[in-house]
């Protein structure tokens, strides 16, 4: 840790003098104001690519999909640096807070994941994010943020079953100079970046960002009295773009971060308070580089984005979360991930258009996760339920303290073909695609214990004598390996309206694949009732049947309708959906005391909505928005083996997203100041579920937020606040060892943020 | 992970397996033998019930699906059983009993044996579909107290199987005054457990719980007179984790109705750590078993540590 940090620091010292140098001498470059940076939000920029642009039109809303695209202005409006942050102003999009960066958990229209594979795909800067442990980062000068909703299995492959979100970030192409952001929050909130943009001649831009935050925290753990979610990072960020010909496009974008971070505040419901004994911490350090080239000739476009990324983090959780030592666990990961993309696509704006592809990714990851089990554990989870079925011969464990290690080794590949034809005839458009994709993925484990316990004997006179030692080895080996092959295809029709602007109403089903895996957190509880058997107590579980989930499949039945009326000064998105889910997986916490959870393969289960985005400038200067998605999600077909939950509602996912929004700016004539905006917000999210059982539940609750901008020629000020009712609702809630725990949502905050630009 | 619990098998030596393919009619005849031990009681009630050990062979004969039974030289009452039953029908069905295990079952009947007028209403059913006892190795041995010392490893209680085909008959006949009935001395039976303590406000119904009945055997095979119990997943209350408890030394008794396991103040043994481990606390103070009918179903009732009442319905066959 210690390492990756002076090395950063370094790095950014050096950079920084050296960009400052270099800045000095720059030659005359383009740097407008604030004001005049940004055009309107949209990514139809020619000289830009990303993954989207490549495989989709370049306007979102010419497609038959349910898409919501924000541009930097408003990303910079909502102080969005995370993609956790536009949860809730995308409709039926929910990114809760809670845990630690390490849970990055998304549902769309119903359809998500808490543990191991990603519902949703991330693409960054061409980059396809295959971890989920890294998709929760801070970003600094965010171009813009796509988010394609309903599954995009079809030309993104594995995990888009829910949809896909494409960050791209600003490029030195389009701007050059500094770019200052500075900002303050309560809770001891502070973010900062630095970037140089610079353009070297015609052909050749680059960039180079450096960004830091530090967060003291809102939530406090009684046992020490420490702020428990505080967290520091750094990131730093080098794009490359360089026209070798007029056809010919290189970019490059590079990326590292580093984390360290507390989190976990869980409040034990019984008590009301966040309060553990042992330390809880999540450290990570990420590279990213992708590598797009791109090339135009007459007829076709043939791009390829290779990339490459690694993680190394470390999980370390007081794993009851009680004021008690009954166990911990860490979890170490490192991942190497490789990923290319090859796509060839015909000219566009022809009657007949077509597009194919080719894909492949290979990914290694190495993995420790131990649990250590303590006093109380050992005393409350072994020795008393050993003791209570022979009090006459009690147990006592030779120490009070021991580790069940698990390592693992988990290679994955997989290939892919795509291709996609679309021909319009007159106003309407017929689209048709599959993806034929494989994958394979294995799993090495060993796991090992060594312990053991003395038997004592309850002699007559109370008094405890010596019966017989047991050791316990425990040395277990095994390779677990799956692999699937899935056809994807999807069909659509758009019609375009014959109104004037964009208009069209479509239809697309289509079909979403989530990749099966092993879920190596329940290997301690392989391994602890493994423990319990040998001590002839517990039931045994299967490795194979605990440990290994298969693939999720969806159909998405949609139709949807793009308006706009450029007279009324109006947009309006409109999408319904039902979706059709087989095996979906779900993460459980199994009965009795055991603390791992599993994810299993649900049965059957139905998701059906709608959507509706609004965006209306009524006035010029009145800018008033609003988005909805309600989703009934519920199971066709769940039972686990106690309980019955069909018909039930889907745990986790909020049957309301809502985001209304109301701004006003007045715009002044003097050299000092060029506008003044006034904006309020409403951000809603439920009623969620927290169980299969329907029993419990957050309600709908709206968080207010407003904001205030200042804007000059060169910097801008905003005061804002969020959750301005200091609303109290939970975003998480888990039963463990049968002890129920809820995080609460954030407090009120109030900050303020500065930009500059130079 | 899975794997098949095969602790032992009985060679006996009458089991053989011969096929012989008739290309002639396009049939394919194949012979069994499979042992078995047979309870015989008698209608004179002052005559004790007995049990021999026997194979029976059965020639099958397909696609027509037909059977005959040949007993031969089997000891009932004071004369020796030989007869051949007819050649008759016989069903062939499945029965699930996992995901990977479609069992065989067999069934025929044979009112009158025109051979033999003392033989007469052979009902037999040859099945595979016999509860297994879990995947648990069970110590037979009970170490001695050392004095904080590791114990010597035990042999355990391997699993006795009737033939390398694993069809268990369930078969009652007459043969005069005589009623034969089947049975096999390693069963194990499934069913509901519902026990009862003072404090409880309702009975705990577990259907876990399996029983073991393992009748001891001299070198001849013949019947001790004694029987071992095994209970897997054992667990008289909500929240109890489950055990494996050994009841030893219940004495066999039959007699016209089946058979019965009794026994009475037993410390039973626990399995831990690969050993038998006494435990005291779980004392039954009373035990009785009773395998009646076609003796694969067994009604049990018990008493433990004074206070605990438990009562088991269940069969050692799935039907």
């Amino acid at each position: 840790m210690k390492r990756h940090f002076s090395i950063l620091t370094r790095s950014v010292v050096i950079l920084f003098v050296l960009m400052w140098s270099i800045g000095s001498y720059a030659s005359d470059t383009y740097s407008p104001g604030l004001v005049e940076i940004a055009p309107a939000d949209s990514i139809t920029v020619l000289e830009e690519f990303n993954v989207i642009a490549i495989k989709q039109s370049d306007e979102l809303r010419d497609d038959a999909v349910a898409s919501t695209v924000i541009g930097r202005m408003e990303l910079e409006e909502l102080n969005a640096v995370a993609v956790k942050s536009i949860s809730d102003v995308v409709p039926n999009f929910y990114v809760p807070d809670y845990g630690s960066r390490i849970t990055s958990t998304m549902y769309v229209r119903g359809i998500g994941a808490r543990m191991d594979q990603p519902a949703v795909g991330l693409n960054v800067d061409n980059v396809p994010y295959l971890n989920k442990n890294t998709y929760d980062f801070d970003l600094a000068d965010i171009a813009s943020v796509e988010m394609l909703r309903g599954p995009q299995s079809t030309l993104y492959g594995r995990n888009t079953i829910g949809g896909l979100i494409n960050i791209t970030t600003l490029s030195p192409t389009r701007f050059q100079g500094w770019r200052i952001m500075a900002q303050g929050a309560m809770g001891n909130d502070w973010k900062a970046s630095l970037g140089w943009y610079h353009k070297f001649d015609s052909s050749k831009a680059t960039a180079i960002i450096g960004s830091f935050s530090y967060l003291g925290g809102f939530f406090r753990n009684k046992f020490n009295g420490k702020l428990l979610d505080k967290e520091l990072s750094g990131g730093l960020r080098w794009k490359f773009d360089w026209r070798l010909s007029p056809d010919i496009i290189l970019r490059n974008a590079a990326s590292a971060s580093l984390l360290r971070q507390g989190g976990y505040p869980y409040e034990y419901v019984e008590t009301g308070e966040i309060n553990y004994n042992d330390t809880c911490f999540y450290r990570r350090f990420i590279f990213n580089d992708g590598l797009t080239l791109n090339w135009r000739s007459d007829r076709f476009t043939l791009s390829s984005i290779t990339s490459v990324q690694y993680l190394d983090d470390n999980m370390t959780l007081d794993q009851d979360f009680l004021p008690l030592p009954f166990f911990t666990l860490t979890q170490s990961q490192r991942e190497i991930a490789i990923t290319e993309d090859i796509v060839i696509k015909g000219k566009v704006g022809e009657k007949y258009c077509w597009m194919a592809g080719a894909f492949g990714f290979y990914k290694s990851m190495d993995m420790s996760a131990p649990v250590t089990f303590k006093d109380t554990g050992i005393a409350h989870l072994i020795e008393e339920h050993r003791n209570q079925a022979n009090p006459d011969y009690p147990i006592e464990w030779y120490s009070r303290e021991f580790p069940l290690n698990s390592d693992f080794r988990i290679p994955t590949g997989g290939c892919a073909v795509y291709h996609e034809s679309s021909w319009a005839v007159g106003d309407w458009k017929f689209s048709a695609g599959l993806r034929l994709d494989w994958e394979t993925a294995s799993l090495s484990y060993h796991s090992k214990c060594d312990t053991g316990y003395h038997i004592m004997r309850l002699e007559e006179d109370g008094s405890l004598t010596p019966y017989r030692n047991v050791d316990i080895n425990i040395d277990d080996r095994g390779d677990l390996s799956r692999s699937y092959f899935n056809w994807l295809p999807k069909l659509s029709i758009l019609y375009q309206l014959p109104m004037a602007g964009e208009n069209n109403v479509y239809i697309n089903v289509s079909k979403g694949y989530k990749a099966g895996g092993f879920n190596t957190q329940m290997f301690s509880d392989v391994l602890q009732q493994r423990l319990m058997g040998i001590m002839g107590i517990g039931a045994k579980y299967d490795v194979d049947d605990i440990v290994g989930y298969r693939p999720e499949y969806s159909w998405n039945y949609e139709i949807g309708s793009h308006l706009s009326f450029p007279s009324a000064h109006l947009e309006l998105d409109l999408s319904a959906f039902y979706i059709d889910c087989h095996d979906q997986q779900l993460t459980m916490f199994p009965s009795g005391t055991t603390t791992g959870r599993i994810m299993t393969n649900a049965g059957r289960t139905r998701s059906a909505g709608m959507e509706i985005a609004a965006r209306w400038n009524p006035v010029a200067s009145l800018d008033l928005e609003c988005s909805y998605g309600y989703t009934n999600a519920k199971f066709l077909r769940f039972y686990n083996g106690i309980e019955d939950f069909a018909g039930n509602y889907l745990p986790y996912a909020p049957q309301n997203t809502l985001y209304v929004r109301a701004g006003y700016t007045f715009t002044f004539r003097s050299d000092v100041l060029k506008s003044l905006s006034l904006d309020c917000d409403m951000r809603g999210a439920g009623k969620i579920y927290w169980n299969e059982a329907n029993t419990l539940s957050q309600p709908f609750y709206v968080l207010p937020g407003a904001f205030v901008t200042l804007n000059a020629d060169k910097w801008s000020l905003q005061i804002w606040g969020k959750n301005l009712s200091d609303t109290r609702y939970d975003t998480f809630y888990f039963m463990s060892m049968g002890n129920e725990f809820l995080q609460r949502g954030r407090p009120i905050q109030i900050g303020a943020t500065i930009r500059v630009v130079l | 992970m899975k794997k098949i619990l095969y602790a032992g098998i009985v060679a006996y030596a009458m089991l053989s397996l011969t096929s012989c393919n008739n290309s002639d009619d396009n049939y394919i005849t194949e012979t069994y033998s499979i042992p078995t031990y047979n309870l015989i009681t008698s209608e004179d009630v002052s005559e004790a019930a007995i049990v021999t050990l026997t194979g029976y062979h059965y020639t099958m004969t397909y696609p027509e699906n037909s059977v005959s039974m040949k007993v031969s030289d089997m000891e009932i009452g004071t004369s020796t059983a030989n007869f051949f039953t007819p050649t008759v029908p016989m069903r062939i069905s499945g029965v699930k009993m996992s995901d990977d295990f479609l069992a065989e079952q067999i069934t025929f009947e044979s009112k009158d044996i025109p051979e033999n007028t003392l033989a007469s209403d052979v009902n037999c059913m040859l099945t595979q579909a016999a509860y297994a006892p879990e995947e648990i190795e069970v110590p037979m041995d009970v170490p001695s107290a050392n004095d904080g010392q590791p114990a010597n490893k035990s042999k355990n209680y391997e699993r006795l199987i009737p033939g390398v085909s694993q069809h268990y008959t369930v078969m009652s006949y007459n043969y005069g005054q005589y009623k034969v009935r089947t049975f096999w001395p390693d069963m194990t039976f499934c069913g509901e457990t519902s026990s009862t303590m003072p404090g409880m406000p309702a009975s705990f119904i577990n259907k876990k719980m399996s029983y073991r009945v393992y009748m001891h055997r001299h070198q001849n095979n013949s019947l001790t007179g004694k029987a071992d119990v095994i209970i897997y997943s054992a667990s008289f209350a909500q929240g109890m984790p489950d055990i494996t408890i050994v009841v030893k030394g219940l004495d066999i008794k039959f007699d016209n109705n089946g058979y019965q396991l009794i026994g009475e103040n037993i410390i039973p043994y626990m399995v831990e750590a690969g050993q038998l481990q006494e435990a005291p606390r779980f004392k039954f103070n009373d035990i009785k078993m009773d395998v009646t009918g076609d003796l694969t179903s067994m009604h049990a009732a018990f008493t433990v540590a004074g206070s605990m009442k438990a009562n088991f319905i269940g069969n050692s066959i799935k039907k």
